[in-house]
């Protein structure tokens, strides 16, 4: 049996945690391809990935669109093997997805996945961090709450852990170094608490923190919100008429979990933790390949190693 | 009978929750819990199933034609139906099943639910009440079920015609807990091991229902006994409480 690792996606209603996995899902398969690795869902996984990667597809079938992938209203596992092309998977890679009401309607059931999991992947709603001075992040991104749940469960940790922070529907906010520099900026203003845990004298040590923005679309801009109600509707509107489906940098999350696995193999200083001996024990190969695939991450232009930068490169 | 709604309203707080239809947020229904499972959810899915003497039919993934939520994202709604396993709900629920399958339910449901309320969405009870009985009329006296076989096929529209027209002619089979079961993506192996006597996912390599075995253990035979006994005494109080 293929050894396990699990990640979670953690986010308020439609943020995007969805759209990250389905485009990750698109993008990633080519990107490990190129070093001879795979990258295979389950046969429930495709198909629910496949439903919603339509979706997404359509998000560019008008011109201004409001939408995204429907919610859901129960957790999804997505189960990935990951391996050789052609030969038995080494590793299972597990993304524990939510609805986001369970926030507030069913905590205990984030907590336990945010202590189970080797990964948590932040999903952040770009325009509602970046438009109108952030007025509208609190409301959309929750980031006292996303705080909230790191200081109930990131509690006298032992094993490491690496936390993504992952921007998306950024396509506006990514279109130079400048704009990519007030994403950053903005992120480390508005989870400013959350970073300073991860720094505190317990975590430090022990968390990575890293920031990969996605491109879920990747030709579909913010344009404007209209508020009705007091409450923000976000409207974007397609980069022309004739732009496509295209996803731009939804395998970097994944390539910073492999980064961080590769390392922690290397490091072999957590000689004692269950989830680290998984690790460890798996092939050469994949081990191989993975070194070759990480080289691909990236750290300029919006993305950045906030923290732990040790426990994420395996070369200088 | 106890019915429970599931939706959602516009505002990002108001994410996916359960109702029943006096508009009273409540819990997942247990038995919910016990068989979501077999189920995704989010697509257009069907469970009848029956527990400990009581009969019920889920139905997830309707869409709602008008509602939406803060994201521009179509809602969707969900129903449960609860009800005592006697002869009189055996027909009520069938109909209702019936209806599911031939994607008559979608509709109505999304009629009976508006806008509104601290939840997002609110229940007309009284139009949930008179869409109980609007299909028990469909199915005529029934006979009992023969074929006790379980089967399972791709999600197809002529195996769920089949499911369909199975339902119209026969009662439910007895002593089995996981009656029909419509889903999106859920392996064979999940189907056979919750014993479906007639289910349908894509993931099901036969195109046609085709039969396969279950193991019966002493554990199903002593169910079956009690199952069998249960009807007879919920029978024999329904002779004098109508």
């Amino acid at each position: 049996m293929s050894k396990e690792l699990k990640i979670t996606m953690l986010g308020a209603r439609g943020v995007g945690k969805t759209s990250i996995l389905t485009a990750l899902y698109e993008q990633f398969a080519s990107t490990i391809g190129k070093v001879g690795l795979q990258l295979t869902p389950d046969d429930e996984s495709i198909n629910l990935l496949q439903a919603r990667l339509e979706q997404l597809r359509a998000l560019v079938d008008d011109f201004e669109a409001t939408g995204g992938l429907e919610g859901d209203e129960n957790p999804q596992a997505f189960k990935f093997d990951l391996g050789k092309k052609a030969a038995k998977p080494s590793l299972k890679l597990i993304f524990q997805d939510f609805p986001g009401g369970y926030l507030n309607q069913n905590p205990q059931f984030i907590k336990q996945a945010m202590t189970d999991c080797i990964a948590v992947i932040i999903a952040i709603d770009a325009p509602a961090l970046m438009e109108e001075r952030s007025r509208w992040n609190e409301m959309i991104n929750k980031p006292k709450q996303i705080t909230s749940f790191f200081q109930q469960t990131y509690v006298d940790l032992i094993e490491p852990r690496l936390v993504i922070f992952v921007p998306v529907r950024c396509e506006k906010y990514l279109q130079n170094e400048t704009d990519a520099h007030k994403l950053l900026h903005k992120i480390k203003d508005q989870y400013k608490e959350l970073l300073d845990l991860f720094s505190s004298e317990n975590l430090r040590s022990k968390v990575a923190c890293v920031v990969t923005p996605v491109q879920t679309v990747g030709t579909v801009v913010f344009s404007r919100i209209e508020e009705r109600d007091q409450k923000p509707h976000f409207i974007f509107r397609k980069t022309s008429h004739d732009a496509e489906y295209k996803p731009i940098d939804s395998d970097q999350p994944l390539l910073y979990i492999l980064s961080f696995i590769l390392k922690l193999r290397y490091d072999k200083i957590w000689p004692f933790v269950k989830v680290i001996q998984n690790v460890l024990n798996l092939d050469n190969f994949l081990f191989e390949a993975a070194s070759k695939a990480v080289k691909e991450c990236k750290s300029t232009n919006g993305f950045a190693i906030l923290q732990g930068r040790d426990k994420l490169e395996i070369s200088k | 009978m106890e019915i429970y709604i599931q939706s959602a309203g516009i505002f990002q707080e108001q994410d996916y929750s359960w109702q029943n239809i006096s508009n009273q947020p409540v819990d997942e229904p247990q038995l919910v819990k016990e068989f979501k499972h077999l189920l995704n959810t989010q697509f257009y899915s069907i469970l009848l199933g029956r527990k400990k003497g009581e009969l019920i039919l889920i139905v997830t993934g309707m869409k709602a034609s008008q509602r939406k939520d803060y994201r521009g994202r179509t809602l969707r709604n969900s129903i449960v139906f609860v009800a005592e396993e006697t002869s009189q709900n055996d027909k009520i629920i069938r109909g209702l099943a019936v209806a599911a399958l031939r994607n008559d339910l979608e509709h109505h449901i999304d009629n009976t639910i508006k806008p509104g309320g601290d939840y997002g969405f609110e229940v007309d009870r009284e139009k949930i009440e008179v869409l109980i009985h609007q299909f028990d009329s469909n199915i005529p006296s029934s006979e009992d079920t023969k074929e006790t076989f379980h089967k399972i096929g791709k999600n197809s529209e002529d195996n769920i015609e089949q499911i369909a027209n199975e339902l119209t002619k026969n009662s439910l089979p007895e002593n089995i807990e996981t009656l029909v079961v419509v889903t999106e993506a859920k392996n064979e192996d999940t189907l056979k091991n919750a014993k479906v006597w007639r289910g349908v996912s894509n993931l099901v390599r036969s195109e046609t229902l085709t039969r396969y075995k279950i193991k019966k253990g002493g554990l199903l035979k002593w169910r079956m006994i009690l199952s069998k006994l249960q009807r007879a005494i919920n029978g024999f109080i329904h002779q004098f409480i109508p």
